[in-house]
């Protein structure tokens, strides 16, 4: 057993027990600590954000775009079908599910400013909610994710968070230090990981119970719970066994069908023409709010607008930081054999395009439903965000059908989620291995299962919630680092040199060229 | 790997799809109704009953008056309404009967031509009713409509229908009796309608009023029918008025109409016009229910439809016409959800701890006794007026002359807003030692038949101005309403503000000796007083959480209830205000926002953004091996 792994154990138990004790106190250090940095760092968040975009179009749009995340001789382990569904299922899972019609309905009706239940109201809906999906959330993951592909791949070094760290600042730290940063940067990755996936795991069973409830008329109660969680933990298990190649890949990929099936049912079984109208519009609306929106810290508006913000946008950004270690180091497991540009354009590009086609599907049917339909469809998100979907399956044909599949498709999505994190976790509590050892897969998904009864059993999907914030402050600062170490050493990847050389010879030719001209 | 679920996915798209269009392929049932509750509840167990044998329903409930839609069935807008034989006879021109079997047979013979049907009756008949209150009729001499001719100066009060029908409406009644003379205020169709039509009658504002048969207030209320001497009304038997197209095309239709051929009594439409006219029920909920139990849906299709949202009142807020209005215009902010009143002892506490959305509540109630006076509670918040109750000590017209002079006092439950406010005032006026105060559930009639029997020396009760059961009481002579002269003196108002000094005008009730002074309290809805909020008590992080405890009313359902409640009054200031209706004040700091934590870590990060810059631009370390030795 190494020291990670270790003091993971540890500081996670101690952790887990203060949560459990004394749940008031642990939610309201945790929520104090979140609310701090929120309210005297918010800018630096916002614009840390959307630095990582702008990195993720320099990768892409740059020489360093054709670097290849492998050998140069690589070819991609998955077909691009099943590695977009695996970005998907691990990145954004069930939540598109469940805020697919909840979110663009919340900023429809309370907008941070302006008017609610107006034209402009649903514009700034559309595009509120594709910030919060779009390019930014999948440039965190893509940031994480590129840093740690390439030192695996492209490298060949062991795929731990801390490995960028240790290799790019070698020189420039001593090596004590080095290690201590090294370690801290695995524990503090470990700990993100296990409780975010514990409360996603918590939330997503509650998800599963509701939409239970509405197609098979079951209870909603704790038993009802525990026996999600024991069918979803031996799925998840079964599935960890086989490795990346088989289990998650297939339930990806049966997950990314059922998903687009829902998707179809919804756009052509609604008001076609008017969704596909909404998708376009949000396009333009998205790109022209983009650069605005990316900057937009509410400093002029009143100080409630700020809690808008601290609560929705920067909660959401922080959210995706949460989950960079764990959605990082999976993509990046998936994605040996691209080139950077083809990483950054499917890795940010087209989640973002799907997931507002998505969104412009749902959000935009609910929108119509309450601007020009029968309406409704807010008062049930209002009163159960995690029923709304199926609140909103009523209003489209096969209600049953739709209803179950969404209910499968969020078992799949827990089972996948809980799946790539032990997956994760054990990668990173086996010095990195990119096939650990099944026994230690086992372990860790019995300790994330222990960790998500006790906070469905205790009712404390608030903590879980909360740590899985909290945990992303700390870990801000080892992506800094991260980055930091990922730049100082890609400038001097072989193929960067070379372009150098071809550069400086290609621009000798041209003038020559034109001084003949 | 894809293509080959492609393949599966593709099929399975196509199945889903060919579902999809296979619904909007088939017709549609389009129902609708008049708007009132009776006929609301028809068309929904209309659209229940087809939607059950798979026929996909579009509601128009309601859809609005006799003219517009039969108008709608006939230009092929809808396919279904319930509808009266009697009203279709007159709208068709024709001479009222009351012979049912007569009049359904002239008017299919009629409706025929227009493509139109009128499928098996419900299986009770709506006859207009002229109701009066049985006092007003008694002093009068009034118990046909003949005996109206006798009345000088005659009060009507009926709906806007009523008025405009063109053989069997008020002018044609007048005209027929021989009624002359006589004034008319008319209130819209619907159960507001209703309200507004008992409401003149109750408070003396009207003489005569126009209901139906079916209606549930006759037998809440107490009313009079006058009998139609002349057999002037026809009998008015509902049944669905359907377009013969949508029989045809939607073979399963009849069979599902004719499933409720003769399932309905009067007295059955009676509970359920009360369901949704007093108990503020949802139409939908209340035509559930009803089909429920007569087996005609399956078990659990009862009440699966509406959410419900409980409603708090403190045990002496009891369903009458005031409650009524208020429940309904809570329903208003939540729309399509069944409302659910209890009492408590302790409704803000109720309120507070998330068991009641909305509680119905006095100024009192907002204020326990503490040793000081009076102190605040702070768990809820007053979004809308309801009205006034004042207080009403009733003593012996031969007993004590003030609250001062007597040892026992009967008033309501413990926790009613008597109880309450005769505590305070009793606790004012520092006698509390002093008198004993009986708490009782019994009505206001046997508590004071007990005081004529010596059980106690007064009865304290809080009740709207002219209150009509006191008033009932008081015409006997035995009783007389005291004042409570002494608490407009002596400072009890400075502390106690709530309850305010109020006056009782003269001949209010019967028997009584000129204006009295009393004390009077505003009754309110309230909304679970809202928490401070911090960043993180919005957005997607709160998803899911804390959805037991108790929810503030949303500005948009205050909004709405007060809209539907119509013009009142300010909401006293001794109460707390919910926050939606308080103007938004921003504070202006006059020197700059300092705080050294902040300005500390924020210098903090820009160093470490500058130093990670600085780190970036070192030079890189010579090769890419894991340092070893680690």
């Amino acid at each position: 057993m190494n020291t990670v792994m270790l003091v993971s154990l540890v500081l996670c138990a101690a952790i887990a027990i203060w949560g459990v004790a004394d749940p008031d106190s642990m939610t309201g250090a945790a929520q104090w600590l979140v609310n701090y940095s929120l309210t005297a760092l918010d800018w630096y968040f916002l614009a840390l954000c959307t630095a990582f975009l702008v990195i993720m179009g320099f990768m892409a749009f740059s020489k360093y775009g054709n670097i290849k995340l492998g050998a140069d001789d690589d070819e991609p382990e998955f077909s691009t079908g099943s590695w977009v569904a695996m970005l998907f299922a691990a990145g954004m899972g069930s939540g598109l599910l469940f805020w697919g019609v909840a979110e663009p309905i919340y900023h429809f009706m309370t907008p941070p400013v302006g008017e609610g239940e107006t034209a402009m109201a649903a514009r700034n809906a559309m595009v509120i909610t594709n910030l919060h999906w779009g390019l930014h959330a999948w440039s965190i993951y893509g940031c994480c994710a590129l840093v740690i592909a390439y030192f695996t791949f492209r490298l060949g070094l062991p795929s731990m968070v801390s490995t960028p760290i240790l290799v790019g600042f070698k020189n420039v730290f001593g090596k004590s230090t080095l290690k201590q940063i090294g370690n801290t940067a695995d524990i503090l990755a470990v700990i993100a990981v296990i409780f975010g996936l514990a409360g996603s795991l918590a939330m997503g069973t509650l998800m599963v119970r509701s939409g239970m409830a509405a197609v098979f008329d079951t209870s909603q109660d704790v038993t009802m719970s525990m026996i999600i969680i024991a069918v979803m933990t031996v799925c998840f298990l079964l599935s960890a066994c086989t490795g990346v190649d088989k289990g998650i890949k297939i339930l990806s990929n049966i997950n990314m069908i059922v998903a687009i099936l829902i998707l179809l049912v919804v756009l052509f079984g609604g008001p076609t023409a008017y969704l596909f109208q909404s998708f376009i519009y949000s396009i333009g609306d998205y790109l022209i709010q983009l650069i605005p929106m990316s900057f937009k810290t509410y400093a002029y508006t009143p100080a409630g607008s700020w809690n808008w913000f601290h609560g929705w946008t920067l909660t959401y950004l922080i959210w995706w930081l949460a989950w960079g270690p764990f959605v990082g180091i999976f993509i990046a497991r998936i994605s040996r054999g691209r080139t950077i540009r083809e990483f950054v354009i499917f890795v940010v590009g087209v989640p973002t395009i799907v997931s507002m086609l998505w969104f412009a599907a749902f959000g935009g049917a609910a929108i119509h439903i309450e601007m020009f339909g029968a309406g409704g469809i807010a008062d049930k998100v209002f009163a159960d965000v995690a029923g709304a979907l199926f609140g909103f399956f009523e209003y489209f044909p096969g209600t049953t059908l739709l209803n179950f599949l969404a209910v499968c498709l969020i078992f799949i999505f827990l089972v996948t989620s809980a799946d790539s994190g032990t997956f994760v976790i054990s990668m990173m509590t086996s010095s990195g291995s990119l096939n650990p050892p099944t026994k230690l897969k086992l372990t860790w998904g019995l300790i994330i299962t222990g960790i998500t009864v006790a906070t469905i059993v205790t009712e404390s999907v608030k903590v879980a919630k909360v740590m899985a914030i909290t945990g992303a402050i700390p870990f801000t600062f080892i992506i800094i680092l991260q980055l930091a170490a990922f730049f100082r050493i890609v400038r001097e990847d072989p193929k960067i040199r070379e372009t150098h050389t071809v550069v400086r010879q290609v621009s000798g030719a041209s003038a020559t060229d034109e001084s003949a001209a | 790997m894809i293509k080959k679920y492609s393949k599966y996915a593709i099929a399975l798209l196509v199945c889903s799809l060919l579902a999809a269009c296979g619904g909007e392929d088939r017709k549609s049932l389009r129902v609708g109704a008049k708007p009132f509750a009776e006929s609301m509840i028809l068309a929904e167990m209309i659209a229940q009953m087809a939607e059950a044998e798979g026929i996909p329903v579009e509601r128009s409930i309601p859809f609005g008056l006799t003219p517009k839609i039969m108008e709608a069935v006939k230009q092929d807008v809808l396919d279904v309404y319930p509808e009266y034989n009697g009203t279709s006879l007159t709208f068709l021109g024709q001479a009222p009967t009351s012979d049912g079997e007569a009049s359904t047979a002239t008017v299919e013979k009629l409706f025929k031509p227009l493509g139109l049907e009128l499928t098996g009756k419900f299986g009770f008949s709506n006859d207009y009713a002229m109701v009066m209150t049985r006092e007003r009729a008694k002093d009068l001499g009034v118990s046909t409509i003949g005996d109206l001719t006798k009345v000088s100066g005659l009060r009507y009060v009926v709906d806007e229908d009523f008025v405009q029908r063109p053989a069997d409406g008020l002018q044609q009644m007048n005209r027929r009796y021989g009624i002359t003379g006589s004034s008319t205020t008319t209130h819209p169709v619907g159960t507001e309608g209703k309200d507004k039509i008992v409401s003149a009658l109750l408070d003396g504002s009207a003489d005569v009023g126009e209901l139906f048969m079916t209606d549930g207030q006759i037998a809440e209320y107490d009313l009079v029918v006058l009998t139609d001497n002349l057999g002037f009304f026809p009998v008015y038997e509902v049944a669905p008025l359907v377009r013969s197209d949508a029989l045809a095309s939607l073979k399963d239709l009849r069979a599902v109409l004719e499933k409720l051929t003769g399932k309905i009594t009067a007295a059955d439409m009676q509970v359920m016009n009360k369901a949704v006219d007093l108990d503020a029920q949802s139409a939908a909920s209340v035509a559930a229910n009803f089909l429920a139990s007569k087996g005609l849906l399956p078990e659990d299709a009862k009440g699966s439809g509406a959410a419900k949202v409980a409603v708090v009142g403190d045990p002496g807020v009891v369903r009458g016409i005031d409650t009524a209005r208020a429940l309904r215009a809570i329903r208003s902010g939540y729309a399509g959800s069944d409302l659910d009143l209890s009492n408590s002892e302790t409704p803000l506490e109720t309120l507070a701890a998330g068991e009641a959305r909305v509680a119905i509540v006095g100024a009192e109630a907002f204020y326990r006794l503490g040793d000081e006076g009076p102190m605040a509670k702070g768990l809820a918040e007053a979004f809308a007026v309801l009205g006034y109750k004042s207080g009403h000590l009733v003593g012996l017209a031969n007993g004590p002359d003030s609250i001062t002079g007597m040892s026992k006092i009967a008033t309501g439950p413990r926790g009613s807003g008597s109880a309450r406010v005769l505590e305070m005032l009793l606790d004012s006026f520092g006698i509390a030692d002093k008198v004993e105060v009986v708490n009782s559930a019994d009505d206001p009639r046997t508590q004071l038949l007990a005081m004529t029997r010596g059980s106690h020396d007064g009865v304290f009760l809080m009740a709207p101005s002219k209150d009509r059961a006191i008033a009932a009481l008081m015409r006997n002579g035995f009783y007389r309403l005291l004042s409570l002269d002494e608490w407009a003196q002596g400072g009890h108002t400075a502390r106690f503000s709530f309850i305010r000094p109020a006056t009782i005008p003269a001949d209010t009730y019967p028997n009584q000796s000129g204006a009295v002074t009393t004390v009077s309290t505003q009754l309110v809805l309230a909304s679970p007083a809202k928490t401070v909020q911090t960043a993180g008590e919005v957005g997607p992080g709160t998803a899911g959480i804390d959805s037991s405890s108790a929810i503030p009313v949303s500005a948009s359902a205050v909004e709405s209830i007060r809209e539907s409640l119509g013009a009142m009054d300010v909401i006293d200031p001794a109460i707390p205000v919910h926050g939606s209706l308080v103007p938004e004040i921003t504070v202006v700091d006059k020197s700059l926002p300092f705080s050294a934590d902040v300005s500390i870590i924020n210098i903090l990060m820009i160093l470490f953004t500058v130093w990670i810059l600085y780190l970036v631009a070192l030079p890189s370390p010579r090769d890419f091996k894991m340092p070893d030795d680690l």
